[in-house]
Order: C-alpha cells, then sequence, then structure tokens
C-alpha cells in the first residue's frame, strides 16, 4: 500500500518537475493584408522543433504582408522507413500556415538512407529508386490534399552538389519529374506539380559542377518534359546587380528568369505560370556577392514591385530565406528577414510598410 | 631451469593467442584505416582542402587567380608540416558538407563554425580563430561589457548582426541601448570617432584592425563567439586528430598569431 503511495508521489514529483510546455492554438484562421498579392518567402522551419517559434514565425510572415511561402519538406524526415509516414512535423507546420492565411509551396527532396547507396549524399537518387521518389510525393499530395496546392519536384539538379555530386542529367531529372507528375495527377490531380527550381549559373556543358540554367532547361523540353509539369519554379537571385539589371545569358541577376520565361515561351509553354521559389539579395560586409543593407531593401521591394506590375506570368516571388531555426553563423544568415530568436530586421519591417502602403523609413536615407 | 610439459604447452597456447589477437587487430585496424582519409592524403601527397573562396579576407580568388587569405595560407602551412601539396577545391558554402561527405575534399577550412546538427557526420578541429560580435570603444573610455552600455548611445551598421544584438540587449536585458544604426560599418565608425556614440558594435574580424593604431580597444566580453573550425568526415579520425595536433603546433610558434596579424591587421 505505502510502496503504491511513494510511487505515485514520485511520479507526481516527476510530473511537476517538468517545465509547462506553451500552450499553442491554431486560433481562427487569419486574412494576410498587403498591396501585393506576389510577396512570398521562402520559410525554414523544417528543423524547427518548437511549436510557438513556428506559429510565431508563420504570423510574423502574415504580417509582413506575404501571402505565399515555400517549405522544405525533406522526404528522410517524413518516410524515416519505407512505407512508413511520420507527418507529424509537416502537419504542425502547414496547419499553422493554413491558419495564417498562407499559400503553401512544398518543396521535396532529401533521400532517406534506406533509398541510396551507402557511402552517397542525400541529394543521390538512382534511377531505380525514382518510384520510391515517386510514391513518397504522391502520398504527400494526398496527405494533404487541399491544404499544400504546389509541389516542387527535387531542387536544383543542374548543380552536381543537389544531383548527389553526379555530373548534371537533364534526362535523368526529366524522368524523375515525369514518373512524380504522372503518380500525383493519379491520385491528387488539384495538386500543382511544378519542376524544380534550378540554381543560375554560367556553368558550360561539361563543367564539373553545374550546367547553365537555360541550357538544361531546354534540355528539359528536348526530353519530353514539357508535359510533366503545371509551373515552373525559379530561382533569381541579385548578387551585386539592382533588381533592374537587365537580363543577359552571361549574367546572374535577378531578372535572368526572364530569360528562362522566353525558354518556356519558346517551347509552347507560355500558358503555364512560374513562381519564384528561392532569391533575393544578402548584405554581409565581407561576403564577395553581396550589397549594403540599405541596397539589399532597395533592391528587394523593386523586385516585389516589378513582378507586381510587369510579370503577369509570375504568381509569387518567395525570396530566400525568411528565417533559420538557428543562427549559421556565415554570410548565410544575412539572407534572412527575421533572426532565430524572431528579432526583425530593418529589410522586415521595411518591407511591412512597404506591404501595406505606409511610409518607408530607411529608403529615404538613400544618397 | 626446465619447465614442465603442462607450463610449455600452456605458455605455447598463450603466445599463439596473443598472435592470433594481435593479427587480427592488425587487420582490423587496416580495414578501419583505408576509409580514414590520412592514409589518402600520405598516399597521394595531396590534400584537398574544400573553401568558398568569396570571404575575404579568410578566402577568395585574386585577379589572377590564386586564391588568398588566412584560410589559405593556413592549409598551406599545415600542408608544408605534413609535406603534401594543397589542392584548393573551390565549392559554394551549402555544397561544402555534401563534397566532403562525397569524398571529393578531405578536408573543409572556410570560415566554418561548428555546427552541432551535423556532429554525426562530420569531426571537427579545435577553433583556430574567434569570430563574433564585440564592442569597440576608444582607447582612453573603454567598455569592458554590454553592461556598460546601459542607456549609452552605441553606433552599429544597419542590419549587421550586431545590429541585431543590441536590439536583443534591449529586448531581453531592458539596457535601453540608443541605437545609432548606420548605412555602413565606416559610417558607424565616423559616428564613434565624432563622439557621437560611445562605443561601436561590429564583429571581430572588422574590430581587429580598428584596434592596430592603439585609438581603439576591444571589450573583454564579447556580445557572441562563433569559433572557426576545420572539419573532417566521420571516417577519418585519425586525419582530424593530425589537424589537431597541427593547429596546435601552429599555435605555438606563432604562426596562426601571424597570419592573424598578416590578414587582420592584428
Amino acid at each position: 500500500m505505502w510502496v503504491g503511495r511513494i510511487l505515485a508521489l514520485a511520479g507526481l514529483a516527476l510530473h511537476l518537475s517538468v517545465p509547462p510546455q506553451r500552450l499553442v492554438l491554431l486560433g481562427p484562421t487569419q486574412r494576410v493584408v498587403t498591396m501585393n498579392s506576389k510577396i512570398g518567402v521562402h520559410t525554414r522551419l523544417t528543423d524547427e522543433v518548437e511549436e510557438w517559434k513556428i506559429q510565431r514565425t508563420l504570423e510574423m510572415v502574415r504580417e509582413m504582408g506575404a501571402p505565399w511561402i515555400v517549405e522544405y519538406f525533406p522526404w528522410a524526415y517524413a518516410e524515416p522507413r519505407e512505407g512508413h509516414y511520420d507527418w507529424a512535423h509537416a502537419d504542425m507546420v502547414v496547419e499553422h500556415a493554413l491558419a495564417q492565411g498562407l499559400t503553401v509551396i512544398a518543396r521535396i527532396d532529401y533521400v532517406p538512407e534506406w533509398a541510396r547507396p551507402e557511402g552517397t549524399t542525400p541529394r543521390y537518387i538512382a534511377e531505380d529508386d525514382y518510384p520510391r521518389y515517386a510514391r513518397y510525393v504522391t502520398a504527400f499530395a494526398e496527405h494533404f490534399e487541399g491544404k499544400v496546392s504546389h509541389i516542387i519536384i527535387w531542387n536544383e539538379p543542374n548543380l552536381a552538389f543537389e544531383w548527389g555530386y553526379r555530373p548534371p542529367d537533364p534526362a535523368g531529372y526529366a524522368e524523375l519529374l515525369c514518373q512524380s507528375y504522372r503518380a500525383v495527377k493519379e491520385a491528387a490531380p488539384a495538386t500543382q506539380v511544378l519542376a524544380a527550381g534550378l540554381a543560375p549559373t554560367l556553368a558550360p556543358p561539361g563543367d564539373e559542377f553545374g550546367l547553365d540554367d537555360r541550357l538544361y532547361l531546354q534540355a528539359l523540353y528536348d526530353e519530353g518534359s514539357g508535359a510533366c509539369f503545371d509551373g515552373l519554379a525559379m530561382h533569381a537571385y541579385g548578387y551585386t546587380f539592382a533588381a533592374d539589371d537587365p537580363p543577359s545569358p552571361d549574367r546572374v541577376n535577378f531578372r535572368r528568369v526572364e530569360l528562362l520565361r522566353e525558354v518556356m515561351v519558346a517551347n509552347g509553354d507560355g500558358e503555364k505560370p512560374a513562381y519564384i521559389t528561392e532569391g533575393g539579395w544578402n548584405d554581409h560586409p565581407r561576403w564577395t556577392r553581396s550589397v549594403s543593407s540599405l541596397q539589399r531593401i532597395r533592391y528587394t521591394v523593386d523586385a516585389y514591385e516589378r513582378a507586381r506590375l510587369s510579370w503577369d506570368w509570375c504568381e509569387a516571388v518567395c525570396l530566400w530565406a525568411f528565417r533559420f531555426p538557428v543562427a549559421q553563423r556565415t554570410y548565410q544568415d544575412r539572407f534572412t528577414f527575421v533572426t532565430p530568436d524572431l528579432i526583425p530586421r530593418p529589410i522586415y519591417t521595411e518591407l511591412a510598410r512597404y506591404a501595406h502602403g505606409e511610409p518607408l523609413e530607411y529608403l529615404v536615407q538613400e544618397p | 631451469m626446465s619447465l614442465s610439459l603442462g607450463v610449455r604447452r600452456i605458455a605455447i597456447a598463450a603466445v599463439g593467442a596473443v598472435l592470433v589477437g594481435l593479427i587480427l587487430r592488425a587487420i582490423m585496424v587496416s580495414r578501419i584505416d583505408r576509409g580514414d582519409a590520412w592514409y589518402r592524403v600520405q598516399e597521394t601527397g595531396i590534400l584537398r582542402v574544400g573553401m568558398d573562396a568569396s570571404f575575404p579576407p579568410f578566402e577568395s580568388v585574386d585577379a589572377d587567380g590564386r586564391y588568398i587569405g588566412y584560410d589559405v595560407d593556413l592549409a598551406g602551412a599545415i600542408g608544408e608540416r605534413w609535406g603534401v601539396e594543397v589542392r584548393f577545391v573551390n565549392i559554394a558554402f551549402d555544397g561544402l558538407y555534401d563534397a566532403l561527405l562525397a569524398g571529393r575534399l578531405d578536408v573543409i577550412l572556410s570560415a566554418l563554425p561548428q555546427d552541432p546538427l551535423l556532429t554525426r557526420d562530420v569531426l571537427y578541429s579545435k577553433p583556430y580563430f574567434l569570430a563574433g560580435q564585440v564592442i569597440v570603444a576608444p582607447s582612453l573610455n573603454p567598455v569592458s561589457s554590454p553592461d556598460e552600455l546601459r542607456d549609452r548611445a552605441v553606433a552599429v551598421e544597419l542590419g549587421a548582426d550586431g545590429h541585431a544584438e543590441l536590439v536583443r540587449l534591449n529586448r531581453d536585458r531592458g539596457l535601453d541601448v540608443h541605437i545609432l544604426a548606420r548605412p555602413s560599418l565606416q559610417e558607424a565608425l565616423a559616428t564613434l570617432a565624432a563622439g557621437e556614440a560611445h562605443a561601436l558594435v561590429c564583429d571581430r574580424v572588422d574590430a581587429l584592425p580598428l584596434t592596430a593604431s592603439g585609438g581603439y580597444v576591444i571589450g573583454l566580453v564579447p556580445l557572441s563567439t562563433d569559433p572557426y573550425v576545420a572539419a573532417t568526415g566521420i571516417g577519418s579520425p585519425r586525419l582530424a586528430a593530425e589537424l589537431d595536433d597541427a593547429l596546435e603546433a601552429l599555435r605555438q610558434d606563432g604562426t596562426l598569431a601571424q597570419m592573424q596579424n598578416d590578414w587582420l591587421g592584428r
């Protein structure tokens, strides 16, 4: 009897010693107030473990006036064993995004260990394993049908790094894309399947590390994969160039996406939309491809304005990256809009003013 | 002295067992070692160092296409100690770890902070440089710690990590720092030089040259610390150990201090 009481007391003490969890409620569905419906950001909630931070991050996206997010849903996280799905974290992110009134574009890659040879990187997928990827993407589309409207098949396959440190292989990616497209369309026909955003690069054919994005996209069409996507994801980094710097085949700048659009049109895909799913500027003072903080703010506002006023083919501009769960402590941190502990950077507050039509603060300091 | 037959047999069996054990151990060690990049480096005489050469003064490419910077010199010094040639592989930062895992590199040396999420995949060296946000103040009126910034005007570059650190001090510690955010570090420094600010907050890499003339000093307590380390593959413990030994030797003989002076002005 007394043993039972001691155990009960011990259990109670243990229970009371656990720090209380912050109560997180979804709350009523919110609406994004903005004067530019194309504003978006690439959130990076993949490794965020605290629900209240997921919620607050997405609240801050809404409060900034951005109706779109791109979020990364690594395959390896959600299917730790073949056929066994764990949607808990992805559900949490998607439900909070929807509660904030956001539209979610899901990027899916990162191969589980069980689906690739030993010694390969998580970006390596063998052709024999394409059906496994297609099955996973289909399971994702079915699970989130009506909640996640767009899915991106892979990421930057024109880089050796993103293709498992193998030479870029447009034919291989075209096959992966088509297998995935057909499987998703059969299971969740309303889901929009986007071809992967390509890394903006001038790398010539045969380069060890990548292939020019324009050439790669044309090669995809040559492989007949034009019938295997509903829209094209695009990456639009400005580096040291202003948002209005004109596009040129020998230059990597924000408007380079207009050249990709030309490839789409030339291949009869002028009716398909495009979505900028990564891009923007970095303001780290020592990175050789960065700009000043004020320039970054100016170029970013100009980029959103360009999409709103001039790019009717572009549905959304989701810039990299809204916030990292933990600081990278490298120049990469200076792509973000908000710090890991949710302090808004000046670019965030200025974009919120822009999106709500309020007077700008920092840009008036420009010479 | 003569031994009985039984004792001899036991002794022979024991020696045999020891020999078998040694042979098995040698086989196991050689199997483990085969994957350790240290042996590949020794066999080929080439150390492959991965870096994102876009981050001066640590690594960049000059007008003649040569790799230059603190990390470049550090890799050269390590290669010299080991008697091997250093070959640099220039890879965008987000591809460095995968290149290491894919066996394209032996070492990452690229102003790299330790990432606690990756300790299952890579081995990190001991730190060889300490970056992070610091407080800079005139030598005649130094500031030792963040608490001394309470109610003070502090200059900082707009949007810099130091800017966020000051906002954090106000939010989390209620210091009521008057933040003077300037469009560039130079303008923030001019604000300090003009006496409009009590101190300046910036990265230690930017702060070191400011202290070279003796006019400014760095506060003892930093706002943040970002140690830079080298990374090797998880299967290369020997290479990681040799790397730590080399870094320690370079620290002891003053080479690291000299490199810091060469590239950071102090």
